[in-house]
């Protein structure tokens, strides 16, 4: 039997709050303020945090006709925009909508947290069913509603002929659709898989995507009038995440199919796992359990063949929550290093906020990025560290490093106790 | 309402929903909703409603089974507007 194929990251397409595609995210992280903002509906809605991330404004004309546009909701359209970003990145033509032809050997695998809820009330569904309207709601529901639409959007675009799926797991699902994708590739099921998240919501449908966590008091408290801050992993004074929306998509692809057509590649994804912590052992469907955490992180390194000393990069979940100080510790015991040896520690929602099933993927895009660019992003808005990660302080470093990393681990956890990490090294011919 | 203001009332509501443009921009009484604009039955359920909303009569299943080309919606509106003229005319001045 002939070894399982490597797999390479040969393109990246990306929108989030404040950043539409890679120099304008490069510009962000480099920087020292979140592009997080207080927005009018949520003060209207009454929520006690009215900070979240939206992206910015794309013309739609580039990516989507005007019948295209129909029936779309802002989960697809993100997902729209950095999927076709990421096929284009990675030297790939978008086809017309009439070619004929079938790409059978690339598939798609999306995450997302919420899918594409947001139509229920752009929809009027509760008015129309309680008035006996349901034939009013016409015949553009499903296709925006059902858990697969942004993958069925982008895939049609696309002409894919491979598996395509949307997989939802939380917070996790940006970052498990990449380990999915991974897996298929490494089984030789397809030469090209598109993976990442989408999360939707625009200023109008923020409200009803994001009220839920408002309610059960998991976002961030008491940053209203300073949204720049809000965001603050890590930090004694983080109070709950800040929700935000866009989409991050990456090409992976096999490393023939990547040589035979002389695509560039952004690094290797050298590994992956996926688990769960039974939520059991003081894991529950809101709590990680840290053995599943460790467990996870240690198969994904094993599958890598990487040793804990060669990780430069540990770009962690970290939502500004109670459990960032358990992460860490997590990540201690899963590299057996003593708190001072740890690698840098990283927490990207600082600056993006928590893009829920799209956050995964943005994490995923911002660690390849440093190690394309060579440079490791500041610890924002941790200036006051959480007292019990002083022995950390030297990883989680306060300005941004012109070090250029070589190894990234990336790991999302979710709501349901799931987990998920994947593996990228620098590329290298001679690996 | 004469056959080339009915004319005008229907492209101007199948536009949005057509996928070959080409075909559209051309389109007359001739013109076949599902092979030459490329219309899908989901976006078919969304033209009848939006008839519905732009001539104040709804369009019934029976009817809607009949129609396969342009020319067949404007018989349509022709009849409606023969039944029910001033909605349609009010529809048509205030699109």
């Amino acid at each position: 039997m002939s070894a399982p194929p490597r797999v390479v990251v040969t393109g990246l397409g990306f929108l989030c709050p404040g950043a539409h595609g890679l120099p304008e995210l490069e510009a962000l992280l480099r920087g020292e303020r979140a592009p997080l903002r207080r927005w009018e509906s949520l003060r209207a809605a009454g929520f006690a945090c009215q900070v979240g991330g939206l992206p910015p404004e794309v013309e739609l004309e580039a990516y989507l006709r005007t019948d295209q546009r129909y029936a779309t909701n802002s989960h697809m359209r993100y997902a729209v925009i950095a999927g076709l970003d990421c096929w284009r990145d990675a030297g790939l033509e978008v086809p017309a909508w009439d070619a004929p032809l079938v790409d059978w050997e690339s598939g798609l695998v999306l995450g997302t947290g919420s899918g594409g809820m947001e139509t229920l009330t752009t929809l009027d569904y509760e008015a129309k069913l309680k008035s006996g309207q349901v034939r009013r709601l016409g015949g553009a529901v499903i296709e925006q509603t059902m858990m697969s639409a942004a993958s069925a959007k982008l895939a049609g675009l696309l002409g894919l002929g491979g598996r395509i799926t949307t997989l939802s797991s939380a917070c996790t699902s940006g970052t498990e659709a990449i380990a999915e994708a991974y897996f298929q590739l490494r089984a030789g099921r397809a030469r090209r898989m598109l993976a990442g998240g989408t999360e939707g919501a625009t200023e109008a449908t923020a409200p009803y995507v994001w009220a839920g966590f408002d309610a059960m008091r998991v976002l961030a408290r008491g940053w209203n009038d300073e949204p720049a801050r809000a965001s603050r992993p890590l930090s004694a004074s983080a109070s709950g995440f800040v929700p935000s929306a866009g989409a991050g998509l990456l090409l992976l692809e096999t490393l023939d199919s990547a040589r035979a057509r002389g695509a560039r590649i952004y690094a290797e994804l050298c590994g992956a796992h996926v688990n769960s912590g039974g939520q059991r052992q003081g894991g529950s469907i809101t709590a990680p359990n840290p053995h599943g955490v460790v467990r996870c992180v240690r198969s994904a390194l094993r599958d890598a063949a990487i040793a804990p000393a060669e990780i430069d990069l540990v770009n962690g979940h970290f939502t500004a929550t109670a459990f960032d100080v358990a992460e860490v510790q997590s990540w201690r015991e899963a590299l057996e290093l003593a708190p001072e040896q740890m690698p840098r520690l990283q927490a990207t929602k600082a600056y993006l906020g928590h893009g829920l099933g799209a956050s995964g993927a943005w994490e995923a895009i911002a660690s390849l990025l440093q190690l394309q660019r060579g440079f490791v992003h500041r610890a924002l808005n941790c200036e006051d560290l959480h007292p019990a990660l002083a022995p950390f302080a030297r990883s989680l470093g306060s300005e941004c490093e012109a070090n250029p990393p070589r190894v990234a681990v990336k790991a999302g956890f979710g709501f349901g106790d799931v987990n998920a990490c994947v593996v990228f090294r620098a590329w290298s011919e001679h690996e | 309402m004469n056959e080339n203001e009915a004319l005008e009332v229907v492209l101007g509501i199948l536009r949005p929903f057509a996928r070959n443009e080409q075909q559209m921009a051309a389109a007359n009484h001739a013109t076949r909703l599902w092979q030459d604009l490329q219309i899908n039955s989901a976006r078919f359920i969304d033209i009848l409603l939006a008839f519905e909303d732009r001539l104040g009569v709804a369009i019934d299943e029976e009817q809607a089974e009949d129609i396969a080309t342009v020319g067949d919606v404007v018989q349509l509106v022709l009849r409606f507007a023969a039944e029910n003229p001033d909605a349609v005319e009010r529809a048509r001045r205030e699109p």
